[in-house]
């Protein structure tokens, strides 16, 4: 059997010494985790010993590794995707195999022109006002929209200087946590 | 006795019903079917939806079940109703008792700009600035430059910090004076708003207070409550750790004053802003207030049990010499916010609850396993309390406490709060109002390599599990040896 698997797929093959290796994709930067078939974990070359064991209640897990504890909650997110909480702070993590991960580096195309991002509610909350219209230009630090969460009002400002083509919301919408309100284009992009 | 709120404060007022024998009710939106308070309380009845203008605030409702449900007193706990004097006054026209102040004291403290006007009369020190309400845009650009920027506007209604807005130069007031007048609308139904010098760096101390029905005021000290993010508290801590005696005692006088002008009774909270050796009347919040605690802790004094007493008529327990000061306290407002990621507020279901203890530890708490903390109410999810024999002891077990709580599923402050209690300003008592603002430092986020290398090690052998546990194709493994360990050499 030779099919490539992406994430998702079986446990790696495992080396002439029962090793998984996988690589460990944190806030961009990938590291190199190997699980051997006796308990160690080598992150990044460091080996130590370690054992996660579940806790009981929905994803929390204890792990210690080299003698040290950590309280884990853990969020499986689809495929290689994980959502952990550690020391208070949440995380997001994808764990691919080695194979996986060559794939995805050989197909990420070449970074395109430049684009505007656009402007995402930062927050679930109430949408109390927009600020702009199609067609209208913004500089870097204007008022964009406010959006009311928990009863106060946050104002959204233009992260650069930008054209806006499309408008997405409107007052007194509930919108999500990552929402797109506005959209933009490079100030000289033609209509 | 009803309860007319939610959350940690309705948990706290019916555990002190409780304590005294009182049957307790609960009132409960559809948000909050399954939180704390519903399942401790004896009773609890739906009031409405979620938005709390069709349920917290619904006068006309909760009154209607406290009738039926024959209650004979009300307790609005803080926010919500507690500050709203027809509130007040429905709940004693309906035959029953009112825990909290008069009517008119609230009215009085609650106009923001008469209670300055009666402050001045009682001699109480206010910061410069106008002593009635705006009307427009163009009028609180003129008073604006009258009090000298920079200027705070307010809401006259307020507190809490929303509808509030500082203002540096004169080009933003209108759009500011705009936004603090729909945030004053919506949080307290009444847009209108003040404008005040806004006084750069000062320290926030509160002086807490207790008057009975038969003309007694004492205090019971001050709360240090500096550390505040947008205008609202995050840390607080009893007494503050720079105020002399002489200074706390001046500071206790001149709250006792403030709340004899309006002929106060129960639990109230004088604000000062705290500036060089000055002090200036900020509000009385006519109510508990959310750091309660912190003053139980230094005093011995079960403020809700007072309350309870004196809203039935009885004297007040002690006399002001009466009243011991022990210690030192501190209160950790966990609140579901991001603090790392400009504190947004951060929604989620609480899937993970672990409560700290120990001596000298406290936990006020308004959620529960399963709980989402959404969006509909303040982000507090709990007070955790600290006390002390002194300031060091007290930081010491509020950094175990804040070590030992795990609440999962929500991001909190309490990683921001565990920073705090290392950081050398805080631990000198170096505070001020600019705290956070003047220590970018402590949003830094770095990741230990021990907690990065758990992140990563956590995640592979999650998904190595998970893989293991469906799986398409088996990896064949050589037998292994017994024993797996190896001997030691004789």
């Amino acid at each position: 059997m030779s099919a490539s698997r992406g994430a998702g797929g079986a446990a790696p093959r495992a080396s002439a010494a029962g090793e998984a290796r996988y690589v460990v994709t944190l806030a961009g930067t990938e590291h190199q985790v190997v699980v051997g078939p006796d308990g160690a974990v080598a992150v990044d070359g460091r080996r130590r010993q370690a054992s996660l064991a579940s806790t009981g209640g929905p994803g929390g897990h204890s792990l210690l590794i080299g003698g040290a504890s950590h309280d884990v909650l853990a969020r499986h997110a689809g495929s290689g995707s994980w959502e952990l909480e550690v020391g208070g702070r949440a995380f997001a993590v994808e764990v691919l195999d080695e194979r996986a991960a060559a794939v995805r580096r050989l197909s990420v195309a070449a970074p395109g022109p430049r684009a505007v991002p656009s402007l995402r509610a930062p927050m679930p909350g109430l949408v109390v006002q927009l600020l702009v219209s199609a067609g209208d230009t913004v500089a870097a630090g204007d008022r964009v929209a406010i959006i009311e969460a928990m009863k106060m009002e946050n104002e959204l400002r233009a992260t650069a200087d930008a054209r806006v083509t499309n408008v997405l919301a409107s007052p007194g919408q509930a919108v999500e946590k990552d929402q797109v309100l506005v959209e933009f284009a490079k100030p000289s992009t033609a209509p | 006795m009803l309860v007319a709120n939610r959350g940690e404060i309705a948990a706290r007022v019916i555990r002190g019903a409780r304590e005294l024998g009182v049957r307790t009710i609960a009132v409960f939106s559809d948000a909050d079917r399954t939180a704390p308070h519903v399942l401790q309380a004896d009773e609890a009845y739906r009031i409405g939806p979620a938005a709390a203008s069709q349920s917290y605030l619904a006068v006309g409702k909760l009154l209607e079940v406290a009738r039926r449900a024959g209650a004979a007193a009300v307790h609005p706990g803080y926010g919500f109703l507690a500050e709203r004097g027809d509130f007040a006054e429905a709940v004693e026209a309906a035959g029953m008792t009112f825990v909290g102040p008069p009517p008119a004291a609230i009215r009085a403290m609650g106009d923001k700009t008469e209670a300055r006007r009666r402050m001045r009369a009682a001699g109480v020190p206010v910061v410069p600035g106008a002593d009635s309400p705006l009307a427009s845009g163009r009028e609180a650009e003129e008073a604006a430059r009258r009090a000298g920027f920079p200027v705070v506007l307010k809401a006259s209604a307020g507190g809490g910090g929303k509808g509030m807005r500082v203002v540096r130069a004169a080009k933003d007031v209108r759009s500011a004076f705009n936004a603090a007048a729909r945030e004053a609308q919506a949080a307290f139904g009444d847009d209108s708003v003040y404008v005040e010098r806004f006084l750069e760096r000062p320290r926030h101390i509160e002086v807490q207070v207790f008057a009975d029905r038969q003309g007694a005021v004492v205090h019971l000290f001050e709360r240090e409550c500096s550390i505040q993010r947008r205008h609202q508290k995050l840390l607080e801590e009893a007494p503050s750790p720079l105020l002399g005696p002489q200074e706390r005692e001046r500071m206790g006088r001149a709250a006792v004053r403030a709340a004899q002008a309006v002929e106060y009774v129960g639990a109230g909270t004088v604000e000062f802003l705290h500036h060089g050796r000055e002090f200036f009347f900020l509000e009385m919040n006519t109510r508990l207030q959310v750091e309660h605690p912190v003053t139980e802790m230094i005093t011995g004094v079960d403020l809700v049990e007072w309350q309870f007493r004196v809203a039935s008529g009885e004297a007040l327990p002690l006399g002001q010499d009466e009243i011991p000061l022990r210690g030192h306290a501190i209160e950790c407002r966990i609140t579901s916010e991001s603090p790392f990621d400009g504190f947004l507020p951060a929604t989620g279901v609480v899937r993970d609850l672990t409560l700290p203890g120990g001596p000298g530890v406290r936990w006020d708490g308004g959620v529960a396993v399963g709980v989402k903390a959404g969006l509909h109410y303040d982000p507090l999810l709990g007070k955790l309390v600290a006390h002390g024999q002194d300031r060091e002891a007290a930081v010491r077990r509020m950094k175990g406490a804040l070590a030992e709580l795990r609440i999962g599923g929500v991001s909190t402050s309490a990683p921001l709060l565990a920073r705090i209690m290392d950081e050398p300003d805080f631990l000198a008592g170096r505070l001020s109002t600019s705290y956070l603002d003047d220590h970018p430092e402590l949003f830094e986020v770095g990741l230990s390599e021990d907690r990065r290398d758990a992140l990563l090690a956590s995640a592979a052998l999650l998904e190595h599990r998970r893989r293991g546990e469906r799986p398409v194709r088996r990896v064949r493994r050589e037998p292994r040896p017994f024993p797996p360990w190896r001997q030691a050499p004789p």
